[in-house]
């Protein structure tokens, strides 16, 4: 079964010209990003994609615009998990820097109107 | 008899360089062992690396049956500039013999680095180089978009 599903994709790359490889990160998804909940636990991963791979700067800056509503913890070099500090409504930009290049994301908080303990 | 003992004497003497001459035949050193008649780099001769990578570099030595190892690996700028090229590069040989070293990068530089190996009166050298690369982009992604491997 698995073996036709990916004889499926293939055969689909090839007469679209589609890249459905799961291993590279092809595109960019600029948010919005939801954090569902407060807390480090419930926070999700950024990463930062650096063209060209082999760049020799390989550090990337991040801030957020409001740490007292989204903050962050650096994972590595290109990667942060950003977390709610509390609940907040509107936007908060998280802002990915290296060199002269900056790459921007928006964070919202929704819980599905529930409270969190 | 004085003639037959003298002959004797003469065979056996004759016996004597005989069997000297093929026992230092047999014992001498084989000059090819340590012999060299030319040295060459595996592989290409211009080398990029990018900092942290470690690539190993072998000697190719004719004939192939030589032993001498003592090779001397010098590095230096390639436009002969001063500068201490071990602030940005290393070498150094994982075993004992010098016919294979290790090379890397610790940082990035502009120009080229010429390794030139001596030994045996043969030469031979190489290039690397470790070039800085720009930025062109940067983009984000969240952990439920991508698959990130690293």
């Amino acid at each position: 079964m698995r073996k036709k599903g990916l004889l499926f994709v293939t055969l689909l790359s090839v007469f679209t010209g589609a890249d459905f490889s799961y291993q590279n990160p092809h595109y960019s998804f600029p948010g919005v990003h939801v954090l569902n909940a407060t807390g480090v636990s419930n926070g999700l991963i950024l990463n930062a994609i650096v063209s060209p791979s082999d760049a020799s700067d390989k550090y990337v800056t991040f801030t957020t615009s409001d740490k007292s509503k989204v903050n962050f913890i650096r994972l590595d070099d290109d990667s942060i998990k950003v977390y709610a500090v509390v609940s907040f409504s509107g936007l908060v930009t998280i802002t990915a820097s290296i060199s002269s290049y900056n790459a921007y994301c928006s964070c919202v908080y929704d819980n599905g109107g529930f409270s969190q303990s | 008899m004085k003639k037959n003992s003298k002959n004797i004497i003469a065979l056996l003497l004759s016996f004597g360089v005989c069997a000297l001459s093929i026992y230092s035949l047999l014992n001498m050193p084989t000059k090819e062992n340590n012999s060299v008649n030319s040295i060459s780099i595996q592989g290409e001769d211009h080398i990029e690396l990018i900092p942290g990578d470690v690539v190993l570099i072998n000697l190719i030595v004719s004939p192939s049956s030589s032993s001498f190892s003592d090779f001397s690996w010098i590095a230096s700028w390639s436009d002969g500039q001063d500068g201490d090229v071990l602030d940005y590069f290393f070498i150094d040989f994982p075993e004992n013999s010098k016919r294979m070293a290790r090379i890397g990068a610790i940082t990035t530089w502009s120009d080229e680095v010429k390794v030139l190996v001596t030994g045996g009166g043969e030469f031979t050298y190489f290039y690397v180089s470790c070039p800085y690369v720009d930025v062109t982009n940067i983009s984000l992604s969240d952990n439920s978009m991508v698959f990130k491997t690293k």
